[in-house]
């Protein structure tokens, strides 16, 4: 089977066997690849004694840390090749990561969020709802993530409508005319977690406004940092969203600009699923080691796509755990799990900072 | 706006601040009889027992090893009129919370009044340390110290460090770069001076050929633990390369040796303050190591606490990608005089082990290092000693009074 006829299989259609066969042969390759292109991680690989090595187990691989891509520009294609740069948000870390998409790797990450976002929406766009602002399109500076995120789920719904205005209250006169106009047909609401949450939701609580939503399907993501600090949980989000718009169906998604693409959305049952591109690994954060399902540790993501950077095998600093493999109720095959959040930050130690004067220091 | 002027209690804002300026005699009793007080306090609470740190402290306060820093003094000042500078405004480090101590109680040995701007992070430790030492100030005994010590604490306000910075004759930077750097933006007074501390790198020297003959190995061990992983490896004065000096043969017997005790040593102490997001900064260390120069790390499957990576000239070693809990650099070299003349004002402190000190002090005068201000036995590299970046605290904080 050629990654061609590969992406043809719908994207949680394979048993492990089959998706391991697969993945296994991807992913040499690409170590390959990578090494041949990119000679900083041929760099890593032999500073590891790694070199042409031949893995029998997707487990073997050596990931490189996500944060690397903060600190380094990683890339296996010629700059001309380049079409693309993706930039992480850096709304925690000051640094930004960059990421290199040749054509190929473009077009195979658009294929990749195409099949799966089909297996949720269904082949037809749907009149979307976003929850955000359109100023976000035109202000260069907050583009990056958020931008480019709305900008490629767009591809999958049409009567773009944005939900709230310039200032970031809700526009109840746009929404109410979206709603009238689409009366009795299904719907597509995308968003930020967070957004969603501080803007949407916790608006029309305020204001004691409910909306009519019960034809809808949310799909959200962008991290739990914020709401976990106000003690809002998956569960939490869901039932209040319910209460206030009747959405039943609400898919998260976990996912990276560094695997854009072969992102994990969230099934009927609450798990985050691997689909056929992509795999994820959890290993016990000290050792390194693999954990056995239901057991938390650190998250290693694993993807085909990336072909123009060696982004194909990352250790995230999320926690998670996995829930078992192709045998969730909701049918899907491959891994499921869940994510916990960001591993705890180190201290701040020795005697080299009266405290490290940044920015914040400076008043 | 934090601040919290912990010591004295009564004051809360600092236009109420009065600090004496009048400095007492060096070494007087009275001084000499605090600093042994509180070190009887530290000694009698349990709770500092688990802090070897903190110990070692109050051992270093003690009255006899006071009397010795008093002898040293009085030998230094043969023929000379020392006295105190007045004022000393310490700015201590936020994470190793023993200096602002020494700092303070070296310049109030020789007789200075001090202030003591101590981070506004909460640390039990230090709140303990403060509080033992505020109970002893409190005797009635003390009472000429009392308007001698301002101990505050707050942020990086820059309007507060700058009043305090008004007030003193001797300003005093516990490091970082970044942080001395700024705060020299920060005026002192044209009369005032300054001691400030940059960040440092240090590490040991291992005489490869000696190591392999050593019949109390398990001793060495030990010692190279606490000068490398305590303080998270992060101090200046902290073990963060080993340099194998020998034949290629010889170096890699030693390393083998050297490493697996290691190994066992420091999985039976699974230092618990090593935790997973200091693993995943290991991981990025390493491999920014190996982006940077042609590096080859070592990894041990079983040991998360220690990753080897071996670099080919003392050039290649980057502080700045050094995370600490135990990170390594190591270094193979023929002879201990190829390193010393790649040596920085960045290099603190060398720890060695097997070599005599005549011929380490022979090694620096014939090749006059442009860096290096500790050559200490392995296990002394934490020691805190009145020597330090080549100050001589006791002196510098004393002027000089020339009498012809």
């Amino acid at each position: 089977m050629n990654l061609e006829e590969y992406l043809q299989i719908l994207p949680y259609e394979l048993c492990k066997e089959e998706k391991h066969e697969f993945l296994l042969k991807e992913l040499n390759y690409l170590t390959t690849k990578h090494s041949a292109k990119c000679t900083k991680y041929k760099d890593i690989l032999e500073a590891y004694n790694l070199s042409d090595i031949k893995y029998k187990e997707i487990s073997e691989f050596l990931p490189l840390p996500v944060r690397l891509f903060k600190n380094y520009e990683l890339k296996s294609c010629k700059n001309e090749e380049v079409i693309k740069t993706l930039t992480s948000s850096g709304t925690t870390s000051q640094q930004v990561s960059k990421i290199f998409l040749d054509k190929e790797t473009s077009t195979l990450q658009t294929k990749a969020l195409v099949k799966i976002m089909q297996s949720f929406l269904g082949k037809q766009r749907l009149p979307m709802l976003i929850i955000d602002t359109k100023s976000i399109l035109k202000n260069r500076k907050m583009f990056s993530a958020r931008g480019a995120g709305i900008l490629g789920l767009s591809n999958f719904g049409r009567k773009h409508t944005y939900a709230l205005d310039d200032n970031m209250e809700i526009d109840f006169d746009i929404i109410e005319k979206f709603l009238e106009e689409n009366k009795g047909q299904k719907i597509f609401i995308f968003g930020f977690t967070f957004m969603i949450w501080q803007y949407f939701y916790t608006k029309l609580k305020e204001k004691k406004k409910k909306l009519d939503f019960s034809n809808a399907i949310l799909i959200h993501s962008g991290g739990w940092k914020k709401l976990i600090d106000q003690a809002v949980d998956n569960n939490t989000f869901k039932s209040s969203l319910k209460e206030q718009t009747g959405i039943n169906n609400i898919h998260d998604f976990y996912g990276m600009v560094e695997q854009v693409g072969s992102i994990f959305v969230e099934c009927e049952e609450g798990h985050l699923h691997a689909p056929i591109f992509a795999d994820i690994i959890v290993r016990d954060p000290m050792t390194m080691k693999i954990n056995k399902f239901g057991v938390e540790g650190i998250i290693e993501v694993l993807s085909i796509m990336p072909r123009s950077y060696p982004g194909h095998i990352l250790l995230t600093e999320d926690l998670g755990t996995i829930l078992g493999e192709d045998d969730c109720q909701c049918g899907r095959k491959g891994k499921y799990f869940k994510v916990k959040g960001r591993l705890p930050k180190a201290e701040i130690r020795g005697c080299s900072d009266t405290h490290a004067f940044d920015s914040k220091g400076k008043k | 706006m934090s601040l919290n002027i912990v010591t004295p209690k009564n004051v809360n804002n600092l236009d109420d601040l009065k600090i004496e300026n009048s400095v007492l005699v060096p070494f007087s009793n009275i001084l000499i009889s605090f600093v042994s007080d509180v070190s009887k306090a530290i000694l009698k609470d349990p709770f500092f027992k688990e802090h070897p740190e903190l110990m070692a402290l109050a051992f270093w306060m003690r009255k006899s090893h006071i009397k010795q820093l008093h002898k040293y003094f009085v030998e230094q000042s043969e023929n000379k009129v020392l006295l105190g500078r007045g004022i000393v405004f310490h700015m201590a480090p936020s994470n190793v919370d023993t200096i602002f101590v020494y700092s303070w109680f070296i310049s109030l040995l020789v007789g200075n009044s001090n202030i003591l701007r101590i981070s506004d992070k909460e640390n039990i430790q230090t709140s303990l340390l403060i509080g033992i030492i505020n109970s002893v100030l409190e005797l009635e005994l003390y009472n000429i110290l009392k308007n001698r010590v301002a101990i505050i604490r707050y942020g990086h306000e820059d309007d507060i460090t700058l009043k305090l910075s008004q007030m003193a004759d001797v300003r005093v930077i516990w490091g970082g770069d970044r942080t001395v750097e700024h705060i020299r933006t920060i005026p002192i007074k044209p009369t005032a001076t300054e001691l400030s501390f940059a960040d440092k790198f240090s590490f040991a020297v291992i005489n490869s050929k000696e190591i392999m003959e050593e019949k109390n190995l398990q001793d060495l061990i030990e010692k190279f633990y606490n000068d490398s992983f305590w303080f998270g490896q992060m101090a200046c004065s902290s073990v963060r390369m080993v340099v194998w000096v020998g034949t290629k043969e010889l170096n890699l017997e030693a390393q083998q040796l050297f490493w697996d005790k290691l190994n066992q040593y420091v999985l039976n102490q699974q230092p618990e303050e090593i935790a997973p997001a200091d693993i995943v900064n290991k991981l990025v260390a390493e491999c920014s190591m190996a982006i940077e120069n042609h590096v080859t790390i070592s990894k041990n499957e079983n040991n998360p606490f220690i990753n080897r990576v071996k670099i080919n000239n003392i050039k290649e070693v980057n502080e700045n990608l050094h995370c600490g809990t135990g990170l390594f650099y190591e270094l193979e070299i023929d002879k201990f005089k190829d390193l010393l003349s790649s040596l920085t004002k960045k290099h603190q402190t060398l720890a060695y082990y097997g070599f005599s000190k005549e011929e380490l002090k022979n090694i620096i005068y014939s090749s006059m290092p442009n860096g290096i201000d500790r050559i200490v036995p392995i296990g002394q590299s934490l020691d805190f000693s009145y020597i330090w970046d080549g100050y001589d605290l006791f002196r510098s904080f004393c002027r000089e009074v020339e009498v012809l």
